[in-house]
């Protein structure tokens, strides 16, 4: 695709770059290292010219001008180092080259392994095979020039080894070659126990040995350079691993046990039998490709395929060859190993047979449908009392029959002795034909409890406008068509057509039945029925997508709908895991996503209908997750999750992008995967009070002042459907006190029940229900009378369709600033003054003045304790004076003056403060007022800004100590550090795959202790199925680790025992572990940071 | 590990070492500064080193922040010409004013590690996510990021 190809080339570019500055830079010299430490303050490194001046002095020194030698490298700049006192030691001198790319015997770069590369670069040959056997260190004695004496150091040698290649021995020989060593010496083991020790030719050895597998140690030494007549060196061990097979096998001469092993040898091929008298030993070469024991080879006229063996391991096997028939017969041959084997064919998972011959394999494939047809050779060996066997598994692939227009004639099935039909029928659907064979129905009937199933039979794919049978209508008596096992004996081919339209996928054998009458040339009246047989393949089609192709929609063909609208995502490549059958090993890569994706359909969200995001699986199985940007990211979120996001979302756009994981062949039990990233963006264009359905029940009452309604009072309101609940939330309202203030119900036949509750702010400590309207009303009055600031009432009301919920403040006594009342709420309540900000001020409609600069008049700004969050409270003002709900909610960092977050509505704030660090904000919120009426013959235009601060003490957030709850503590108090979720092993139960989520978020709150000199002490429980510490981690301020981040609880607390003043951040990891799925436990990490303040 | 293999080890890497400390500090002199202290510290706190397979991207790692803490201290602009110094004699101009591109990038440390270790080590991704303690989706996002800011970056055809 374009976006990778742009992506390969920046980083092929960079690639090349770095190729460039790496080849480029100088060297900078050997690093003369400072075993010291910090204490030493020289730098030491040595210039390249020291090096090759050693490399010059070593020729000296050889020569024995040791004196000449040391002045020379003097007199080139070499720091000396006092060998007595010096802790430093330097490699700087030595023969050779630290730089051992020339003799690399491992191809994979440096990165996460640990092996030991010796001087050496060895090989093992035998036949057509060879290996590079990994050398492991195990001694060395060289001279420290630093230190002016000789240092010994020993390696583990081979006894560290983890992979050991290995080579199968071709019966003649075994090659070892080997540059730059001497003293080569073999040890040999079998089963641990010691068969040769020697350094003679190895081919003798294994010509004369057992069948088996044998550790072979081949030991080197390397010498290096010679100071005072001794010379440094060094020793490594390649292992490697012999697999012999023996040449004596015994014939056959019973029937073996297994069920996988030939039974009858009358069933064995032809070749395999004039090859069985074959006592020589005939030793592979000829088909270098193949695996011993029997070298193998499958071929047809264009092609050769050389089968591996498995020992009895063909559903185990790998890198199984593929055969792609062209209509030729196809051959096999092989080199017999020895004497007389066993040899059967297999046609792999197929209950018929088991030994079949190449004649039935051809036989199969000349009459098979297209598709990949897996078959099996079997080669049986006995030694004594153990029957062996090897598969050699191959594919063969047939093609052509899907490209073949004009069938070839078929014979029909054995069980009946076809006539020659004296009618042709041809069967057409879509583009393609068939001639389907004519069978006599002998006894006026088919075969119905075989239905003709034999595979030899045409075949035709459906499609949707239907078949249609082409043949000479004249003389016809009757038609009728029948779909195999069906009851209904007697079909039209409409009601085939039908049928199979929305038959599941598969395969339906059809038999047509046609009934002649005709005359012979003798007037004998003729009556002939045949019967037409042939298959007819049902598909799943496709969904329709978009006729573009050319954006990348592979491949998996998304499809997001809302309402009348669709969207097709184009896809993005992230990731594939997959087998390479020719190097046989796993490959990796990585593609950007959806970072650069360009031409990202929109699709418009208006809360009413969902948005519905389908698929069509593809490879082994497809999975999809989600995640949504909008500043912050939600990660992993759910297809109903999306929907109940964008219920409640502010207006804007917000980019989905939908991770599609396929899988791809099972191999290694590990399926083969890609990642696609399909990006789309949903764009809310409606306001919030759209999405309010209008509903009878919405004004059932209202707050009413001397008759005057008080606008602005909507319930939240819950309707019932069945068992489903829809809630629609909404901010409390404010009003303000007026004379004869009243809630009242508007359709008070509706109201079966009524539970309200009014709350007194401030100072009027009363709680109080009432079960009517008019005890509401009371309780109203009275807390005015007793001086109450505010009453905070809620009422419930239900009829038999719906349950209404309202909630609502009613101030007594205006506060704050005109023209518009606020008031915050969070753990108290505020009422941030008005400030106006360049607000135009009309009398008699003429501009008066222009007034005020906003938030930098402002003389008292309150501040609200955040609590459980903010809600902001208002006098309802009509459109007419606050067009198109203009109101901005703006949060600033106090002390720089920056913009953290901006919204239409309180909620971005909240968000925001949700998770922010402790400390005070400033929070702003701004109307625009429109020609507003001030009650003093003036009107304003312009916006009137509200500032507050808001205090956040940092509490618990639903993502806080979760699952774990971690305590730590010290004489100086306890903390509880919070959990991060930082990655997942998850099993998806719907697409029956293992998941990765490796989406940690950045911790928004760490927690502070101090040190008090002792041990901290750690407690947490147990979570899910077990609750492991995967490591402590600890760093400084900057960011150095304070040992490595893999440590200990123990590991910390000596750490801090001795550690310098600062404050280290310390990250404890936790593994949860979860269902136990197929011997594997769901796993997720968690980490808990806090911090350490050492003083 | 013993002197002799720790000296191997840190001797196989001393280029890679000097040109990650290099892209940070833009001078010879420092750069060796930041290799040199790096190593002994490495040294001295060897014995906490339990997983040896991290050796190679802890002594980077070791070298980075070293780097960083010295570019602190000296803070200084360099011209073309002093970052010549570095490269050999020969030396391709635009290899030059590599580093000046990368700088000009602002680029935060991790990613700058990330680069790092993915160029001049060759690593893969997860072997960076696993040797430099990273989750693998923060070196993902932050590597495909940087590979965008580049790719509109002047000077890199």
């Amino acid at each position: 695709m374009k976006k990778n190809g742009d992506y390969n080339n920046i980083e092929k570019i960079l690639q090349k770059r770095y190729e460039g500055v790496k080849k480029d830079i100088k060297d900078p010299g050997f690093v003369n290292i400072n075993y010291a430490g910090a204490q030493r303050k020289e730098r030491f490194f040595e210039k390249p010219a020291v090096y090759a001046a050693g490399l010059v002095l070593v020729a000296v020194l050889v020569c024995g001008g040791t004196f000449i030698g040391l002045k020379y490298l003097e007199k080139l700049g070499a720091s000396r180092i006092d060998p007595l006192t010096s802790d430093t030691v330097g490699i700087s001198g030595e023969l050779t080259d630290p730089d051992v790319t020339d003799t690399e015997q491992v191809t994979d770069d440096d990165c996460g392994t640990d092996k030991l590369r010796a001087p050496v670069y060895m090989t093992v040959k035998s036949g057509g095979e060879t290996i590079y056997p990994n050398a492991y260190f195990l001694w060395s004695e060289k001279y420290s020039d630093g230190d002016g004496a000789w240092i010994d150091a020993d390696g583990a040698g081979a006894e560290t080894v983890k992979a050991v290649p290995d080579i199968a021995f071709d019966g003649v020989s075994l090659e070892i070659g080997y540059e730059n060593a001497s003293e080569v010496h073999y040890s040999i083991k079998q089963n641990e126990k010691p068969v040769y020790s020697g350094d003679g030719d190895l081919s003798g050895f294994f010509s004369e040995a057992e069948q088996g597998v044998y550790r072979v140690i081949a030991s080197f030494t390397v010498t290096g350079r010679e100071i005072d007549g001794k010379f440094e060196s060094s020793a490594w061990e390649c292992p490697f691993d012999v697999a012999v097979w023996t040449t004596e096998v015994t014939v056959m001469e019973t029937e073996p046990d297994s069920d996988n092993v030939s039974e009858t040898e009358t069933e064995t091929d032809t070749e395999t039998e004039t090859t069985a008298e074959t006592t020589d030993i005939t030793l592979p070469g000829t088909y270098k490709e193949g695996k011993p024991p029997v070298y193998l080879k499958v071929f047809d006229a264009n092609e050769i395929i050389y089968p591996d063996a498995w020992l009895w391991g063909t559903e185990v096997a790998k890198n199984v060859p593929v055969l792609h028939y062209d209509g030729s017969d196809i051959d096999i041959a092989y080199v017999q190993p020895s004497g007389r084997c066993y040899v059967g064919y297999r046609r792999y998972g197929s209950d018929e047979e088991e030994h079949i011959s190449v004649d039935y394999i051809n036989d199969y494939l000349k009459h098979a449908h297209t598709g990949t047809y897996r078959f099996v050779i079997r080669f049986s060996f006995t030694y004594g009392d153990t029957v062996e066997g090897f598969d050699y598994p191959f594919d063969v692939e047939v093609l052509i029959k899907e490209e073949t227009t004009e069938p070839e004639e078929t014979t029909g099935p054995d069980l009946h002795d076809p006539e020659t039909p004296d009618l042709t029928v041809k069967v057409t659907c879509g583009a393609k034909t068939i001639i389907p064979d004519a069978y006599a129905a002998y006894g006026g009937g088919v075969d119905e409890d075989n239905a003709y199933m034999s595979n030899k039979v045409p075949y035709i794919t459906y499609v949707n406008d239907g078949m249609k049978a082409d043949y000479d209508e004249r003389n016809i008596a009757n038609v009728s068509y029948w779909i195999a096992f069906s009851d209904k004996k007697s079909w039209t081919l409409e009601e085939v057509n039908d049928y199979l339209k929305d038959a599941v996928e598969g395969e339906y054998r059809i038999v047509i039945r046609i009934k002649r009458e005709t005359h012979d040339e003798y007037g004998n009246f003729i009556n002939s029925t045949y019967d037409y047989p042939f298959d007819v393949i049902v598909t799943t089609p496709a969904e329709p997508i978009e006729p573009d192709m050319t954006n990348g929609k592979h491949p998996v063909y998304l499809t997001v709908k809302c309402g009348n609208q669709t969207v097709y995502p184009d896809a993005y490549f992230l990731w594939t895991t997959e087998y390479r059958d020719e190097e046989g090993g796993w490959l990796e890569g990585d593609g950007a996503g959806a970072v650069w994706a360009e031409n990202v359909p929109v699709i418009e969200f208006d809360g009413g209908a969902a948005i519905k995001i389908g698929y069509k699986e593809a490879g082994n199985g497809t999975s999809l997750s989600f995640r949504i940007n909008k500043g912050e990211e939600y990660w992993n979120v759910s297809r109903d999750e999306i929907n109940s996001f964008f219920k409640h979302a502010e207006l804007g756009t917000y980019r989905i992008t939908v991770t599609c994981s396929v899988k791809g062949r099972l191999i290694d039990g590990q399926y083969e995967s890609t990642g696609w990233e399909y990006p789309f963006d949903v764009k809310i264009q409606s306001a919030e009070t759209e999405t309010y359905p209008t509903q009878e029940f919405i004004d059932l009452i209202e707050v009413r002042a001397n008759g005057e309604k008080i606008n602005g009072l909507i319930p939240e309101w819950e309707t019932f459907t069945g068992y489903e609940l829809e809630i629609v939330g909404r901010e409390d309202i404010l009003i303000y006190y007026k004379t004869g203030m009243t809630v009242s119900a508007i359709n008070k036949a509706s109201v079966v029940e009524i539970e309200s509750t009014v709350r007194v702010q401030g100072g009027y400590n009363d709680t109080v229900s009432h079960n009517s309207l008019d005890s509401l009303n009371n309780a109203i009055t009275k807390a005015l009378q007793d001086g109450a600031d505010s009453i905070y009432i809620t009422v419930d009301m239900k009829n038999s369709n719906a349950y209404a919920h309202y909630s609502f403040e009613i101030m007594f006594g205006q506060k704050g600033k005109a023209p518009v009342y606020l008031s915050v709420a969070g753990d108290g309540r505020i009422y941030p003054d008005a400030y106006p900000d360049h607000v135009d001020v009309y009398e008699n409609g003429k501009t008066v003045k222009t007034t005020g600069n906003g938030v930098s008049d402002a003389k008292n700004i309150p501040t609200v304790n955040y609590g459980e969050g903010l809600s902001v409270n208002y006098n309802a003002l009509t459109d007419k004076y606050l067009p198109q709900r203009l109101i901005k909610y703006e949060l600033y960092d106090i002390n720089t003056g920056a913009v953290l977050t901006e919204g239409p509505t309180i909620n971005r704030l909240n968000a925001y403060l949700e998770s922010a660090k402790s400390g005070i904000y400033r929070a702003v919120v701004s109307f625009y007022l429109n020609d507003f009426n001030m009650n003093d013959g003036t009107t304003v235009t312009g916006y009137y800004v509200y500032p507050f601060n808001v205090y956040v003490e940092y509490k618990e957030t639903s993502d806080a100590k979760r699952p774990v709850y971690l305590t730590v503590s010290n004489g100086n108090g306890t903390i509880y550090p919070d959990g991060y979720f930082c990655w997942c092993e998850m099993y998806d139960d719907r697409s029956g795959s293992w998941v990765d989520g490796c989406n940690g978020l950045a911790p928004s709150y760490v927690a502070v202790i101090k040190y008090d000199g002792g041990d901290l002490v750690f407690r947490y429980d147990d979570a899910g199925n077990g609750t492991e510490i995967d490591g402590i981690g600890c760093y400084d301020e900057n960011e150095n680790p304070c040992y490595p981040s893999v440590g200990t609880f123990d590991d910390l607390n000596r750490f801090f025992k001795t550690a310098d003043n600062g404050v280290y951040r310390v990250y404890v990891s936790f593994i949860i572990k979860g269902r136990l799925i197929d011997g594997k436990y769901e796993r997720e990490c968690w980490e808990y940071p806090f911090d350490v303040v050492v003083k | 590990m013993e002197k002799e293999e720790f000296s191997d080890r840190v001797q196989a890497k001393r280029k890679d070492l000097f040109a990650a400390a290099y892209s940070v500090v833009r001078n010879t002199e420092d750069a060796k500064d930041a290799v040199s202290e790096a190593v002994a510290s490495v040294w001295a706190n060897l014995h906490k080193l339990k997983d040896d397979s991290k050796f190679d991207a802890w002594l980077l790692k070791a070298v980075y922040n070293e780097a960083k803490d010295i570019y602190k201290r000296n803070r200084t602009a360099s011209s073309i010409e002093e970052l010549s110094e570095a490269f050999s004699y020969d030396a391709d101009m635009e290899n030059v004013e590599f580093f000046d591109i990368i700088s000009r990038c602002g680029f935060d440390k991790k990613t700058h590690l990330i680069l790092t270790m993915r160029f001049v080590y060759g690593c893969t991704l997860e072997e960076i996510a696993a040797d430099a303690d990273i989750p693998l989706s923060t070196v993902k996002t932050k590597y495909y990021r940087a590979l965008k800011k580049l790719s509109r970056t002047e000077g890199l055809k």
